[in-house]
């Protein structure tokens, strides 16, 4: 019996691709547009009470790939030191002052992180597709040579 | 049935985002005697850490009480928290005070010798003792959410 596999890559193709624009577009969408902005408020000379407030309103939700409840060292120390002290200053409606530049960094610099790995993984699932695409027109130039 | 079923699923899903503390997490429990106006005073403390493991919410105007029990209930003890912030711990007292005919269930519980509490001056404490989890029953009773996100955008919903 002759097995018909085109439709089989074709779709993990379709599957891993759809994986990776997924994955792709959140990640750059951080990249491009989340991390420049909060990087140009954190770097800003003038206001930096307000500036530093929108930046933590910006970094305070981890990128997909970082998540501050992940079981690291440094989501350790963002989880139970930066982030119960960022949040009581915003509770409590106190300014931001420069010393709290260092904690935004290392919301920065861990959702960096997130996105590297998210960029790397929208690598692997492209790879896939391609490895997909190729299987699928090999087989589909075999099944049509076979008749 | 169906048209239920949506509803249902998603009250169960904001119940789950936004539940509140349901552990009080190492509980101590410490007696002390004192003696006041010729009379033998137990009060009984109970400490514990109550934590907020939500990455978003903040729980404000909680109230509940912690009850102890050895199969019956012996006491019950109520008590108010602070706002908890995401990710933030609080220590958490309660405490009843009474004199030994209404301590004795207490007293019994953690096998305390009354006689040796109360020698050695006017104010003694026993060691600290771990509550057995089976003893004691942590309950939340009252409390309000707020979003982080929201407090951090616009400020307290309590201030504007």
């Amino acid at each position: 019996m002759k097995i018909n596999d085109t439709k089989l890559y074709l779709f993990f193709s379709i599957i891993t691709l759809v994986f990776a624009v997924i994955i792709g577009s959140i990640t750059y969408y951080s990249k491009l547009i989340v991390e420049p902005r909060a990087e140009r408020l954190i770097a800003a000379e003038g206001n930096v009470s307000e500036n530093y407030r929108i930046a933590y309103s910006i970094l305070r939700k981890p990128q997909m790939f970082a998540d501050y409840e992940n079981f690291d060292r440094e989501s350790v120390w963002i989880k139970n030191v930066i982030i119960p002290y960022m949040d009581d200053k915003a509770y409590h409606s106190r300014s931001y002052t420069p010393d709290e530049k260092v904690y935004l960094e290392a919301l920065i610099k861990r959702r960096k992180q997130g996105s590297d790995l998210g960029r790397n993984t929208m690598v692997f699932f492209l790879i896939l597709t391609i490895l997909g695409m190729g299987f699928y027109l090999y087989e589909l130039k075999k099944v049509k040579a076979q008749g | 049935m169906k048209r239920f079923l949506v509803p249902i699923l998603l009250a169960l899903v904001i119940a789950g985002c936004s539940q509140a503390p349901d552990k009080l997490y190492h509980p101590k429990a410490i007696f002390k005697a004192e003696i006041k106006d010729n009379d033998v005073y137990y009060t009984f403390y109970v400490k514990g850490i109550v934590y907020n493991n939500n990455s978003e919410r903040v729980f404000r105007d909680i109230k509940g009480e912690v009850r102890i029990s050895n199969g019956k209930n012996l006491t019950v003890l109520p008590f108010e928290i602070p706002p908890l912030l995401p990710f933030q711990k609080y220590t958490l007292s309660v405490e009843k005070t009474g004199k030994e005919n209404e301590m004795k269930p207490l007293l019994d519980l953690f096998r305390i010798d009354v006689d040796r509490l109360i020698t050695g001056g006017y104010m003694n404490f026993s060691e600290e003792m771990d509550v057995p989890s089976g003893n004691l029953d942590f309950t939340i009773t009252n409390y309000t959410t707020e979003n982080i996100f929201d407090i951090i955008k616009k400020g307290r919903t309590d201030e504007n």
